[in-house]
């Protein structure tokens, strides 16, 4: 059943444009890994999607659960159940995790949480993502590491359930112990959820204990290739050379 | 008799900007002070004029909602001797003068908060002679509406090896009139002294008026000053962040608005006076922090 | 007890050289009516000045002296002779300015700079403009820099000097603009048309010379849309034992997308009390850059202000300050925000020294219709000796939701830590000591042009060692 489509999507930020016109569908529980090299427009996907006020539509359109929500702010795409893993977390001084991920699940659900079943919640999370406790009451993402980042990054993805979970880099800068942590932390959120994922990447150690179902490549824009996991076996092999010319 | 109560900056600066000085008219008869002694919490409930003089070793709780009131406080934290006062600003025309006197290895700290209170002027002296002496406040406000807030600090650092360390955090809303002055004064002779000053401002209406003169005289080589002054806006990245989770905006704005303080009520350390804080705040379920079980 | 180095009283005999005046040209001394009169009169105004001087006489006695800042009381204003004019009359060739004043000229390597491509020379001699030459190139391109008494008679910018003239540091300003607006004598005019870029900066040199005199010169520029100038002022002058008063005027308009660069290493002798005004307007999408060194003078009062009233306007001030023995100096910047979208930048450091006194003082404002604007301030200061002082009085004034600022200053003594390091290296503690107060100084001194950089170091080796370079 299709989730998510993007059709012939064009944006950018001011007056540059990124994507030229991409189109793309994730179908519910599927898993797609999204490839391609510096500045292709690979994280203008994640942001766009997810409605960021910096990038604009300036052409095509994107449907969830066959609705337009090309126009929709942030807020009301994550009611939807989208969700996007950060590659740059925000600091956000003052608001501890705790409090803000509590108020983020009201948000979502529309009515108050037990703060006992809540904190059992987070609990069960950050013990998936080895996470120290002690980092619920730290204010969001301030002074933590790269790595704490993406961990708070997925401890909300395992909190807030989403049907589509877009990981923006969230391998990116990790040592390999993390990465495995992580890793368990999708697979968790797959396990638990069966959401789609969306994964935007150039690491492949973070897809070894997930099923790709499609691979896109992405090149100045526009989409060249598509295919299945063996895409990422021949790009493993011989780069991005060959799929930055040609369009499909 | 003083007629007129009246802030100063230690020094003037240019007049267009009105940071100068501030004057109110005091009341005719101002009390005697009470000596407050003894050990442990005191909670304090100031509803009219008032004067105090607290000794080291106690924790006062203030609650202050007076209205066109004068409240008169000294500190006296002999040597050794620890002193900690917590103020809670809720009411209207208030007017405070807080004084402090730290003798060697004496320490005070202090927890200010300011809450929706439409006319409010502060003034604190904190006279740092002893060696070693050491100072710290946590000052946070919320203005909203018409509220003014005049708060002039002035930290006046002799003792060898004094230290100070002051942080503020702030909301204005609304039409919100805010003058912040703090002062950091090493004075010659103050060796090895070193002293901190923050202050952290959210601007969220486009009528409030922010005003911040963070200053430091020194009159000595051997020591250490810092001084640090934001004023700003939401950050629109963060905001994206959080609606991103599902968070509409203008419940961002009221939840940033609220956590802004957090920091300071934290430093209270008194979970009913916390609590309190946190109802005048608008949040009823006031919750304990996330590790206490 | 730490050691400390003794520096002894640094040897001004490089910059504190003097001519004999000649007295008749001494107009009586003190500020009257009669005064200014003869003033105009001598040098030809055109009635509408006439007039500017004696009501700016009015504003200067009806207005009271600043109620903050250092002490100016040692100025006995009676005293200090408005106008003194020079033996000379302007000269465009070099070998007919008067023997003397050559060679004080020379001695400051004013010639040489011009030879080294410089674009063009205005050295003041007192009062007036005496030696002025602009390059032929830079003429051709349009570019005026002349002296503004002499444009003043020019048909072609008379107007454009009577409508630019003190309306940006008008003479109720305070009281000495009123001062300024009365007595005002000599100054540079530069106009850069639309859509010229000047490569070269255009240079004029400053000096006091005669006894007990006032310095009053006026700098009006003018650059057009799309244009760019770098102009360096530079300020020297002999030592008197009357109290000299140096109480000039700058007044800079910037076109949109035009950027002016205005430079100026200020070194009076330090009886001097510097009580100058400099102030700058900047259109949409337009820059001023301040880059500015006081070192001289007995007591300074300076905060060249920046009002950007265009969208996108931006402002850039980098200073140092080196307050040694005797000296008060209080020096800083102000921004007003009045347009959406700009932006400013402060960045200062000051040294105090030998009972020195450094006060940094700025004001920042942010008007309601600022909305999108964004400010930093930095300032650090260097406490050298523990009888000196340095206080730091900065001012936010924010009236909109939608601004960014910061400021962030720091106070603190050299390391025992680097000194340490360097010497281990093989400096002499004096040696070392310098050379850490001039990496200080560098946001300053890798702003200016060469030559520059290299005497504002010389000054600071100056200050610290008692011996240049």
């Amino acid at each position: 059943m299709e989730l998510l489509r993007i059709d012939r999507l064009a944006a950018g930020i001011e007056e540059k444009e990124l994507l030229h016109g991409v189109s793309l569908t994730v179908g519910s529980g599927e898993t797609h890994i999204l490839m391609g090299p510096n500045g292709a427009g690979k994280s203008t996907i994640g942001l766009t999607l997810m409605g960021s006020p910096e990038y604009h539509v300036t052409g095509g359109k994107i449907f969830f659960e066959g609705e337009d929500i090309t126009e929709e702010s942030a807020d009301r795409r994550a009611k939807r159940g989208i969700f996007l893993s950060f590659q740059n977390p925000v600091e956000i001084p003052g608001l501890s995790l705790s409090d803000f991920l509590r108020n983020a699940m009201e948000q979502l659900s529309g009515q108050r949480m037990k703060l006992w079943d809540f904190k059992k919640q987070l609990r069960a999370a950050m013990d998936v993502l080895q996470m120290d406790p002690a980092y619920a009451d730290r204010d969001l993402n301030v002074g933590f590491s790269g790595g704490e980042k993406k961990k708070a990054e997925i401890l909300q993805l395992l909190m807030l359930k989403p049907k589509l979970a877009i990981l923006d880099e969230t391998d990116s800068g990790l040592d390999v112990d993390a990465v495995r942590t992580v890793s368990a932390g999708i697979a968790a959120y797959r396990e638990q959820c069966g959401g789609s994922l969306l994964i935007i990447t150039h690491n492949t150690k973070i897809l070894e204990s997930l099923t790709v179902d499609r691979t896109h490549i992405i090149a100045d824009g526009r989409i060249t290739a598509e295919g299945g996991a063996e895409l990422i076996d021949e790009i493993n092999r011989s780069g991005f050379e060959k799929y930055t010319e040609r369009a499909i | 008799m003083e007629t007129k109560f009246s802030t100063r900056l230690p020094v003037p600066t240019f007049r267009f900007l009105g940071v100068n000085g501030t004057e109110r008219p005091l009341p005719a008869e101002q009390p005697e002070p009470e000596v407050l002694s003894g050990t442990g919490i005191q909670r304090l409930d100031v509803a009219a004029d008032a004067a105090f003089t607290v000794a080291g070793g106690q924790t006062v709780i203030m609650d202050i909602h007076a209205e066109h009131a004068y409240l008169q406080t000294h500190l006296q934290a002999n040597a050794y001797e620890k002193v900690r006062l917590v103020q809670i600003f809720h009411g209207d025309s208030v007017c405070s003068r807080l004084t402090a006197d730290l003798a060697d290895s004496a320490s005070a700290e202090l927890i200010q908060i300011y809450l929706h209170g439409t006319d409010t002027v502060s003034d604190t002296e904190i006279r740092m002679n002893g060696r070693k002496s050491a100072f710290t406040a946590n000052i946070g406000y919320l203005a909203d509406g018409d509220a003014q807030l005049d708060l002039n600090l002035n930290v006046i650092q002799s003792g060898k090896k004094s230290v100070s360390d002051i942080d503020v955090q702030g909301v204005l809303r609304g039409r919100a009139k805010k003058i912040f002055r703090g002062t950091i004064d090493f004075q010659q002779g103050a060796a090895g002294a070193s002293g901190a000053e923050h202050e952290d401002v959210l601007l969220t209406d486009p009528e409030v008026v922010n005003k911040t003169v963070p200053v430091i005289l020194c009159a000595e080589e051997d020591v250490v000053g810092t001084h640090g002054a934001t004023a700003g806006q939401l950050d629109a990245r963060g905001v994206f962040y959080l609606q991103s989770r599902g968070i509409p905006e203008a419940e961002i704005r009221e939840l940033i608005a609220q956590t802004k303080l957090g920091s300071v009520i934290r430093k209270i350390g008194d979970a009913a006076t916390e609590r309190d804080v946190w109802r005048l705040l608008g949040r009823e379920d006031a919750d304990e922090p996330f590790t206490e079980e | 007890m730490k050691q400390k180095t003794q520096v002894a009283d640094i040897d001004r005999s490089l910059y504190d050289f003097r001519y004999d005046e000649d007295a008749s040209d001494l107009l009586a001394s003190g500020i009257t009516p009669e005064i200014i009169r003869e003033i105009s009169e001598e040098k030809g105004d055109p009635e509408w000045m006439r007039q500017f001087r004696l009501h700016s006489l009015e504003i200067f006695a009806k207005t009271e002296m600043p109620p903050w800042g250092p002490p100016i009381d040692g100025l006995n204003l009676d005293n200090i002779v408005a106008y003194i004019r020079p033996k000379s009359r302007m000269n465009t060739d070099w070998n007919n300015v008067p023997e003397n004043i050559k060679e004080t000229f020379e001695r400051l390597g004013i010639p040489q700079a011009e030879r080294e491509s410089l674009a063009g020379v205005g050295a003041q001699y007192d009062s007036e403009l005496v030696y002025h030459n602009v390059r032929k190139e830079v003429a051709e391109s349009g570019v005026v820099y002349t002296d503004l008494e002499s444009a003043m008679h020019d048909p072609r910018f008379a107007e454009m000097i009577q409508t630019h003239f003190m309306k940006l540091v008008p003479p109720t300003d305070h009281k000495f603009a009123a001062l300024h607006g009365a007595v005002w004598s000599g100054g540079s005019f530069v106009y850069v048309p639309a859509g010229v870029r000047l490569e070269i900066p255009l240079q004029s040199y400053f000096r006091l010379n005669a006894k007990g005199a006032g310095q009053f010169e006026h700098t009006l520029i003018i650059v057009e849309d799309d244009a760019y100038l770098h102009f360096i002022e530079g300020c020297s002058a002999p030592k008197y034992y009357e109290a000299g008063l140096h109480a000039g005027c700058v007044e800079l308009y910037v076109g949109k997308r035009a950027t002016l660069r205005y430079s100026t290493i200020e070194n009076w002798s330090k009886n001097m009390y510097n009580l100058n005004t400099k102030r700058a307007v900047v259109a949409e999408g337009g820059r001023i850059e301040w880059v500015s060194g006081s070192f001289g003078s007995h007591v300074s009062y300076l905060y060249p202000m920046s009002i950007l009233n265009g969208r996108g306007a931006h402002a850039e001030f980098t200073g140092i300050t080196f307050a040694g023995a005797g000296q008060n100096l209080d020096t800083g910047a102000k921004i007003v925000h009045n347009a959406p979208e700009t932006s400013s930048h402060i960045d200062t450091k000051s040294i105090s020294k030998s009972g020195g006194i450094s006060t940094f003082r700025s004001a920042v404002t942010v008007a309601e219709q600022a909305v999108g604007s964004r400010s930093s301030v930095s300032c650090e200061s260097l406490m050298l000796d523990s009888i000196s002082r340095s206080d730091t009085v900065p001012v936010m004034d924010i009236r909109t939701d939608q601004a960014d600022i910061g400021h962030e200053a720091k106070i603190g003594r050299i390391s025992d830590d680097a000194v340490f390091y360097l010497m281990s290296r093989g400096l002499d503690e004096q040696s070392a000591r310098a050379m850490i107060v001039s990496g200080f100084a560098d946001n300053v001194s890798k702003e200016l042009p060469l030559e520059y950089a290299m005497e504002m170091n010389n000054l600071i080796r100056l200050e610290m060692t008692g011996s240049a370079g």
